[in-house]
C-alpha cells in the first residue's frame, strides 16, 4: 500500500474513532482537574460530541457497552471498575502507578452517575442495616474479623501489606476496594459515597481502613460555582464530605481507622497535602468511632527521605519513585501500626 | 508516552508524515526523526534525554576508538590493545551506568544492613534514583553495537547520527525487541519504496497487540494475577493455580502485545525488527521455550554471554555452569531482586536438566503424540513455576503461592470464571492455530476499500476502549 493510501486510512480510522467515541472523551475530559488542560480538551470534544452524538453516530460505542454491560447503560455513564492511570494533580512526569488496583473476589464493574455535585453528598444510611458489631468479638478462622480497606492509590501498596497481615493472623479477612485517580474532590470521576452505599453493606465490615487524599488536591465545581483548592469554601465542603463518609462508615458501631497522606517529596504539593491531612485530622476527631492514624512520623519523621527503616528495622526503601506513593516496604511500614491498633483496640488477641 | 494512548496517536500520525516526507531527504530525515524519538523519550521525563544522547555519543566514539585499533589477523579481524582497551572501557561504562540506576539502592540498602548485622555503623549514601525508562533495552543495544564493530560486521563504523537513530528509534526504545545495529543500519541507508509499505501486516500487529494488551492483560490482571499475588492464603488452591495460568498468558498478551504495536508501528515507518515471540506457550522443551520466548533477548544473551562464556564446547559441566550463568543474569536483567535471580535459576536449571535427559534417555517405544503432550504439559509447567517467582512481590510469596496449590486450602472458585478459563484457553490454543488464517484475514483487509479499512480499524479502536479498563496500566516490561 502506499504511503498516501496509508495516511488516508491512519486518519480515517483515528477521526473515525474520534466521532464514535466522542461522548466519552467528553465525559473523560471534563473529569480533569480543573484547569487550561481540561479546558482545551473539552472544546475539542464537546463539540464533536454536540454533532455526533444527535445523529447517532455514537452508536457503535452504545452497541458494545449494551454487550459489555447491558442494556441498561450509555455511552456517557459509564466507566470501568479498575482505574489505573496517571493520579490528577500530582507534581511529577513519572509514569503512572505500575500496579493496576487490586480488588476483591466479588468487585463488579461499578457505573460512576455524571450528575453535577452538590454540596455535602452525604451517603443514607444503608436501607438494610447491617448488625451491630460495636465491641469487639473475638474472631475465629470460621468467622474471621472482616476488614475493607478502602482508598486511592496510595493505599494500594499499604493495602496489600495489611491484606497479607490480616491472612497470616488466620482469623481476619478483608477486601482492598483501591482506585487510582479517585478520591472525595471529583465524585464526576469517581463516586466514592455511592460506591460506599453498595460496598459496605455487601461486606458488612467491623472495621473499615481508609487511605484518601493523594488525588484530592484540586479545585471542584459546585452547583456551578468554582471552589480553588484550599479557598476557605473548599476547606468547608471538602470536610463535609469526608465528614460524611466517616460518618457513615462508623455508623453501625464500626471502627474506622483513617490514616494520613505521607510527607510528600515536593515542597508545593506537600503543602497543599498538609491542608487535607488536617481536615482529616479535625474530622476524624469529631466522629466516635474514627481514628487519625499519622503516617508521617511513622514513614518521614524528619520530612521527607526516600529511605528509611523498613518493617522488620532493616534499611528499605519507602517511597516509589515519584516521591508520593509508597513501595511494598512502606507499606508494610504502616500496616503494622494498622494491625498493632486492632491489637490493642482487641479486635486481634495479641501476637504470641 | 504508551502506545495505546490519544497522545500516542496523534504523535505517530505526525511522525509518519515526516518520515515519509522527507526520506528522500536522508540528512534532513534522520535528524527530524531524531529529534521526534527524542520528544517521544523525553515525554517521559525530559531530563532522561541527556542520558540517552550520553549513551549516543559514547557509544560513537568508544565505536570508532575500536575501530581505529582494529586489525586483520590471517583473514580474521582483531583488535590491538588500544581498541581492546576502548571495548572494555565502553562495555564498563554501559553496565557501570545501568547498574548504578537499576541496582544501586539494591545494593546501598543490603550493605548497610550487611555492616548493621556485624556492629558497624558505616554506610554508603542512600540517593533516590529514578530508573529511565527503556534503559535495559538501548543500553543493551549499544553494547552489542561496539561489540559488533570490535568482531569486524561493520566495514566502518556507524555516523554520529545513524547511532543516534539507531539507539533512540521511539518503536522500539523503551521495551524493545532488542534490535541489533547491523540489522538497522542497513535500513537506516536505503530508501524503502513509499508505494509498497506493508500496511495491512502493519495494522493487523498494531490492533492485535493493543487487543491483547488493553483488553486481555487488563482483564486477566484485575479479576485473577492482581488480587491472588497480593494474598494467596485468602483464596484457595484452584484459584492460586488459575492466577499462575492467568499471569502466563497475561505477561505473554502483554509483552507481545507491546512487540507487535513496536514491530507494526516500524513496518509503517519503512524498518523491519526482528520477531520476539513465536507462539511461546507450544514449546516442547525449555529450550525450544527460548527459541520463542523474547527471542531478540535470548539471542543477545546467547551472542555477547554464553558463547563468549565458552558456550557448549568447554565440556559438559562448563556447559551446564554456562547455561545457568546465562540465565541467572538474564534474570538479574530484569532487576535486582532474589526472585528474578529464582526465575533465571529455575530456567538455567531446567535447561541444565534436560540437556542431560536427553543426553541419556530417549522415548523409544512410546507414541509421538503422548511424549509431545507430556513434553509439553512439562515444559508449560516449568515455564509457570518460574513465573511465580517473576510476579510475586518477593521469595517468600512465591513459595506462598506454591505452599498454597500443594496444600490445597478451601475449596472456592470464584474467581476462576468461565469467561476467566476461556479467554487462558483461548489464549493457549491461539498459539497453535496456523499462521495462514492470520494472512488470509490481512488478504481480505487488503481487498477492502479505503473507507472500509478506516470503518473496521476505528470499529476495533472503539472496541477495545469499551472492553479494556478505565485507563491502561503501563506495559509489564517497561520497568525494566
Amino acid at each position: 500500500m502506499s504511503a498516501g493510501r496509508t495516511l488516508g486510512v491512519i486518519v480515517l480510522a483515528l477521526g473515525l474513532a474520534a466521532i464514535f467515541n466522542a461522548g466519552r472523551q467528553a465525559e473523560r475530559a471534563s473529569q480533569q482537574p480543573l484547569g487550561p488542560d481540561r479546558d482545551r480538551a473539552l472544546s475539542i470534544w464537546e463539540p464533536i460530541d454536540a454533532v455526533a452524538s444527535p445523529i447517532g453516530l455514537e452508536a457503535p460505542r452504545s452497541i458494545f457497552e449494551v454487550v459489555r454491560y447491558g442494556n441498561t447503560v450509555t455511552g456517557n455513564t459509564v466507566t470501568g471498575s479498575t482505574v489505573a492511570g496517571v493520579d490528577a494533580d500530582t507534581p511529577t512526569a513519572a509514569a503512572p502507578d505500575v500496579e493496576p488496583p487490586a480488588e476483591g473476589p466479588t468487585a463488579a464493574p461499578t457505573p460512576t452517575p455524571t450528575s453535577t455535585p452538590t454540596p455535602t453528598p452525604t451517603p443514607a444510611p444503608p436501607e438494610t442495616a447491617p448488625p451491630t458489631t460495636a465491641a469487639p468479638r473475638v474472631p475465629t478462622a470460621v468467622d474471621p474479623l472482616r476488614v475493607t480497606l478502602i482508598g486511592d492509590s496510595t493505599m494500594i501498596e499499604t493495602g496489600k501489606a495489611l491484606q497479607r497481615a490480616l491472612a497470616d493472623t488466620g482469623i481476619a479477612s478483608s477486601i482492598l476496594d483501591a482506585r487510582a485517580s479517585s478520591g472525595f474532590s471529583r465524585p464526576d470521576f469517581y463516586d466514592w459515597p455511592g460506591h460506599l452505599r453498595d460496598l459496605i453493606p455487601e461486606r458488612n465490615p467491623e472495621a473499615v481502613v481508609a487511605m484518601f487524599g493523594g488525588n484530592d488536591a484540586q479545585g471542584f465545581v459546585v452547583e456551578g460555582s468554582v471552589y480553588e483548592f484550599g479557598s476557605p469554601e473548599w476547606i468547608t465542603e471538602y470536610g463535609n464530605r469526608v465528614r460524611g463518609a466517616m460518618d457513615y462508615l462508623a455508623s453501625e458501631g464500626r471502627t474506622v481507622i483513617w490514616i494520613s497522606q505521607p510527607t510528600m517529596r515536593s515542597a508545593s504539593f506537600e503543602s497543599k497535602i498538609a491542608v487535607i491531612n488536617q481536615i482529616y485530622q479535625d474530622q476524624a476527631a469529631q466522629v466516635e468511632g474514627v481514628v487519625f492514624l499519622d503516617s508521617r512520623p511513622l514513614l518521614t519523621p524528619n520530612g521527607y527521605t526516600a529511605y528509611g527503616p523498613g518493617p522488620e528495622g532493616s534499611e528499605a526503601q519507602l517511597r516509589a519513585s515519584d516521591g508520593i506513593h509508597l513501595t511494598g516496604s512502606g507499606g508494610q511500614v504502616i500496616s503494622v501500626a494498622v494491625l498493632d491498633f486492632l491489637t490493642q483496640r482487641g479486635f486481634l488477641p495479641p501476637a504470641p | 508516552m504508551l502506545f495505546p494512548t490519544t497522545a500516542f496517536a496523534a504523535f505517530f500520525t505526525v511522525a509518519f508524515l515526516v518520515n515519509w516526507l522527507l526520506r528522500p531527504r536522508h540528512d534532513l530525515w534522520r535528524l527530524s526523526m531524531v529529534a521526534l524519538s527524542f520528544f517521544f523519550y523525553g515525554y517521559w521525563n525530559w531530563k532522561f534525554t541527556g542520558l540517552l544522547a550520553a549513551s549516543v555519543i559514547g557509544n560513537w566514539l568508544a565505536a570508532h576508538a575500536v575501530a581505529a585499533d582494529r586489525i586483520e589477523v590471517g583473514g580474521k579481524s582483531k583488535l590491538g590493545p588500544s581498541g581492546r582497551r576502548a571495548l572494555h572501557l565502553s562495555v564498563g561504562f554501559n553496565l557501570v551506568v545501568l547498574g548504578f540506576f537499576k541496582y544501586y539502592g539494591f545494593f546501598a540498602t543490603s550493605v548497610i544492613n550487611a555492616l548493621d548485622t556485624i556492629g558497624i555503623g558505616a554506610s554508603p549514601p542512600l540517593i533516590e534514583i529514578l530508573l529511565p525508562v527503556g534503559i535495559s533495552f538501548f543500553t543493551f543495544q549499544a553494547i552489542s553495537y561496539v561489540i559488533d564493530v570490535s568482531r569486524g560486521e561493520f566495514d566502518a563504523p556507524m555516523s554520529l547520527l545513524d547511532v543516534a537513530f539507531f539507539l533512540s528509534f521511539f518503536p522500539q526504545l523503551v521495551a524493545g525487541p532488542i534490535v541489533r545495529a547491523t540489522d538497522m543500519a542497513d535500513q537506516i541507508n536505503v530508501l524503502p519504496d513509499p508505494r509498497r509499505i506493508p500496511t495491512v501486516e502493519a495494522l493487523w500487529l498494531i490492533g492485535g497487540g493493543l487487543f491483547k494488551k488493553v483488553v486481555v492483560s487488563s482483564y486477566l490482571s484485575t479479576q485473577i494475577v492482581d488480587p491472588v499475588f497480593a494474598v494467596p492464603s485468602q483464596y484457595s488452591r484452584w484459584e492460586v493455580l488459575f492466577a499462575v495460568y492467568a499471569y502466563a498468558v497475561q505477561i505473554f498478551a502483554d509483552f507481545s502485545g507491546y512487540t507487535d504495536i513496536a514491530i507494526g508501528c516500524a513496518l509503517l515507518l519503512g524498518f523491519r525488527f526482528p520477531q520476539n515471540f513465536d507462539s511461546p506457550y507450544r514449546a516442547l522443551s525449555i529450550q525450544d521455550f527460548w527459541r520463542r520466548w523474547h527471542i531478540t533477548l535470548s539471542t543477545w544473551l546467547r551472542d555477547y554471554l554464553y558463547i563468549p562464556l565458552g558456550g557448549n564446547r568447554v565440556g559438559t559441566l562448563l556447559t551446564y555452569r554456562n547455561l545457568w550463568l546465562t540465565m541467572v543474569l538474564g534474570g538479574l536483567w530484569h532487576g535486582a531482586a532474589w526472585n528474578f535471580v529464582l526465575w533465571g535459576g529455575i530456567h538455567g536449571t531446567a535447561l541444565a536438566m534436560e540437556r542431560l535427559l536427553s543426553s541419556i534417555w530417549r522415548p523409544i517405544g512410546i507414541p509421538t503424540p503422548l511424549v509431545s503432550a507430556a513434553k509439553w504439559l512439562v515444559t508449560f509447567h516449568i515455564v509457570c513455576l518460574a513465573w511465580i517467582f517473576f510476579r510475586a512481590s518477593d521469595a517468600s510469596l512465591a513459595f506462598e503461592m506454591i505452599g498454597r496449590i500443594a496444600d490445597g486450602g478451601a475449596s472456592s472458585t470464584s474467581l476462576v470464571s468461565l469467561l476467566l478459563v476461556g479467554v487462558i484457553g483461548v489464549m493457549l490454543l491461539s498459539q497453535l492455530a496456523p499462521q495462514r488464517i492470520g494472512e488470509q484475514t490481512q488478504r481480505r483487509f487488503g481487498t477492502l476499500p479505503l473507507y472500509a479499512q478506516g470503518l473496521s480499524l476505528a470499529l476495533l479502536l472503539t472496541a477495545i476502549d469499551v472492553f479494556g479498563p478505565e485507563g491502561v496500566a503501563p506495559f509489564i516490561y517497561f520497568q525494566f
